[in-house]
């Protein structure tokens, strides 16, 4: 009976990791700015959740669980970094001077350049509020954080994504 | 919100809009399973601190001149020479140079680096001193590797106190060397390394700084004249390269225990994976290049070579009854193989001369103090030095009589030049370059790299109060890398802090514990009134 269980909350967790891939890949890329590094993070907070995921099932929004996963891991890999090992990959590289793909276009470039320049929190913030278009309140939700956070937070992020030429207003009314 | 927020907020939007990548879901799927199968098996087994760890193989390539096949071998048992005139100081490296003499290369009191000739009669001649870098003393210690290519020998350094990674030169068979030229970032961290591969006629410099520039790549067809180091996305810092640019790796993952190998053929060409036979248990594999060819081997014992790097055979195991953990194996030649595994504290060693097909013991000397490591090996066709914990050893039977040319016993006067911050009551410090049966240059940092191996968290402007074998206590500053936005573009801050300690017992070259207490009425970076690190 325990296998079978098993097997029906391994099913479960696939059927929801294919549904949210895309979304959550897109949370983590711009997050950590690179598509191997948004990819390597998914991974490592999709096997977090897999081993909490009775738990994490009995949610009302497992997806919200998997976004503070990778926003607190995303958090805490600097202060890791310094014991880190080996680089972590799902594949090898097919070359050894592999361009990163979400590089491909200037104004991703921009994007992603623009997002590297704000601290983490700040980022998160934006990412959830402005490219997710989530409201205050569930950007909070998912954070952990009060709204009032995420507002001071978004302010402070605008700001400075003001002064950035390819964010600026006069840039996207053209 | 202002109508200027609402214009960035959608042009956010519509830009992340057109950053979609296309999720690669079933591997990504796969590999989330495999890591979390990984973890849950390491927590069942208790064996949470045995990831993978990738036992680099010594980086030193040879020139395959004869195969020594003919050459007959005996259980190597070193016995002392009572009234044999030995030096103090450790030979760090033994290079090869032809069938008859080897290069070795030492750390020794006072000097950066000695540099000594040894020929087959036993007869050794002191060449150049490596010259140290102004302002860190015993940086040119820190010998990682050396090597002949050419008409040039080098030398490898990597100083973590701030030298950083430094190539010395001799264009005159070791008579002089050249000033330590600084070709890359010190690494120092776990993880981190330096190794010089020779490719054909020129070098390749791979150094890897988890927390600094990450896995960089530099080449040079001269050795002179090196360009910009290049980021590697591979991430591997050991390689086996050819002489026509070819390498095979080894790929692997920290969480995910299970490795295979990877060949190229070029830096820039596309990379292969290949798998070892079933037979092979692909933990902690070590890889070397042996002639033209590669050989590796696993952790359950099992050799294997290969001359393409993509068809493995196995080759008999070289310690069929140990229970070994922490295997290398070094290829010192083409079929001259050195293999070394611990087994709790002890070591065995054993020696193949015809390419894994039979193998040797090796015992170790027999006054081994505390741990019994043998390391650092060359050999030609009729000599070959071992450096032990006691000192480093020659033999000129291949094995039978052993002399002790130097030796590691602590120095009773360390020759040392006082330097701004060494405490008054002359404690020992950090010795450079030697372990502590082996004291040969002792200084007390001014500068301490806490974290990341560019220097990114450190004390700085140490003053020492004192230094005993279980603690050390400094004031000084505690300065800390933001990162923002990137760690290369960061800036440092500095925090006052009321001491800095060392703490645990001073145990091959480093104490255990750094402690760092922050000012009454400071906090650290984190807002923390104290921080530990375990080193």
């Amino acid at each position: 009976l325990e296998d079978e269980l098993q097997q029906e909350q391994a099913e479960e967790f696939e059927a929801f990791a294919r549904a949210q891939m895309q979304s959550l890949l897109q949370f983590g890329v711009l997050l950590t700015g690179r598509l191997s590094d948004g990819e390597d993070l998914l991974q490592s907070s999709l096997a977090k959740t897999l081993m909490q995921w009775p738990r994490v099932s009995r949610a009302d929004r497992p997806d919200h669980y998997v976004r503070r996963i990778m926003v607190n891991t995303h958090r805490t890999s600097l202060a890791r970094a310094w014991r880190r090992r080996e680089i972590s990959v799902s594949e090898v590289p097919d070359s050894g001077s592999q361009v990163d793909e979400m590089a491909g276009t200037d104004e991703t470039a921009v994007l992603l350049a623009a997002l590297s320049a704000l601290p983490k929190g700040q980022r998160a913030v934006v990412i959830l509020r402005c490219a997710e278009d989530r409201s205050e309140a569930e950007a909070a939700l998912i954070l952990g954080v009060t709204i009032g956070t995420v507002k001071s937070q978004l302010h402070k992020a605008l700001a400075r994504l003001r002064e950035h030429p390819a964010l600026n207003g006069d840039r996207s009314d053209r | 919100m202002s109508g200027r927020d609402d214009q960035v907020m959608r042009r956010v939007r519509d830009l992340a809009g057109a950053a979609t990548p296309t999720a690669r879901t079933e591997a990504l799927l796969q590999g989330a399973q495999r890591r979390a199968r990984t973890q849950r098996t390491l927590r069942m087994t208790g064996a949470a601190a045995a990831v993978v760890t990738v036992v680099a193989a010594a980086a030193l390539t040879f020139s395959d001149r004869g195969d020594g096949a003919d050459v007959p071998i005996a259980p190597i048992v070193p016995k002392p020479s009572p009234s044999a005139a030995v030096d103090t100081g450790k030979v760090v490296q033994t290079v090869r140079l032809d069938e008859d003499r080897l290069l070795l290369v030492m750390a020794s009191s006072g000097s950066g680096g000695l540099t000594e000739v040894l020929d087959g009669s036993g007869h050794r001649r002191r060449l150049g001193t490596l010259p140290d870098p102004s302002g860190y003393p015993g940086s040119a210690a820190n010998i990682v590797q050396a090597l002949v290519l050419g008409g040039s020998w080098y030398v490898l350094t990597n100083d973590c106190a701030g030298a950083g990674v430094r190539l010395y030169r001799s264009d005159d068979s070791g008579r002089t060397w050249s000033a330590g030229r600084a070709i890359g970032f010190a690494s120092c961290s776990a993880g981190s390394a330096a190794h010089l591969y020779t490719v054909g006629s020129g070098l390749v410099l791979v150094t890897k700084n988890d927390n600094g520039p990450g896995t960089q790549v530099s080449q040079s067809s001269d050795g002179q004249h090196w360009p910009a180091q290049r980021r590697s996305d591979n991430g591997a810092s050991t390689l086996a390269f050819q002489d026509d640019g070819s390498y095979v790796r080894i790929w692997g993952m920290e969480e995910e225990p299970g490795q295979t190998i990877v060949k190229a053929d070029s830096l820039a060409a596309a990379e292969h994976r290949t798998q070892l036979p079933a037979s092979a248990d692909p933990l902690n594999l070590t890889l070397s290049r042996a002639g033209n060819g590669y050989v590796v081997l696993a952790s359950n014992g099992h050799a294997y070579a290969s001359s393409d790097g993509r068809t493995w055979t196995a080759r008999s195991a070289p310690f069929p009854t140990c229970e070994c953990t922490r295997r290398s194996l070094t290829a010192l030649s083409g079929s001259i193989w050195w293999a070394d595994a611990r087994e709790g504290r002890k070591g065995h060693y054993a020696i193949t001369l015809d390419a894994g097909r039979s193998w040797h013991a090796v015992t170790g000397p027999s006054s081994q103090p505390r741990q019994s490591t043998l390391s650092f090996t060359a050999w030609t066709a009729t000599s070959a030095v071992v450096q032990a914990d006691n000192g480093a050893w020659l033999t000129r039977d291949t094995g039978r009589h052993w002399t002790r040319i130097t030796s590691t016993v602590a120095d009773p006067s360390p020759s040392v030049t006082a330097r701004p911050g060494d405490p008054p009551n002359g404690l020992p410090g950090i010795p450079c370059g030697a372990d502590q049966q082996g004291l040969t240059v002792r200084y007390h940092p001014t500068d301490v790299a806490i974290a990341c191996g560019d220097n990114g968290i450190r004390a700085t402007q140490l003053t020492w109060q004192n230094w005993t074998s279980q603690a050390a206590k400094a004031q000084g500053v505690y300065v800390q890398n933001d990162c923002k936005p990137t760690c290369l573009g960061g800036h440092l801050r500095q925090y006052p802090f009321a001491a800095f300690e060392f703490r645990g017992p001073f145990y091959n070259e480093n104490f255990s514990t750094v402690v760092v207490t922050f000012q009454p009425g400071h906090t650290g970076p984190d807002g923390q009134r104290r921080l530990v690190r375990r080193l």
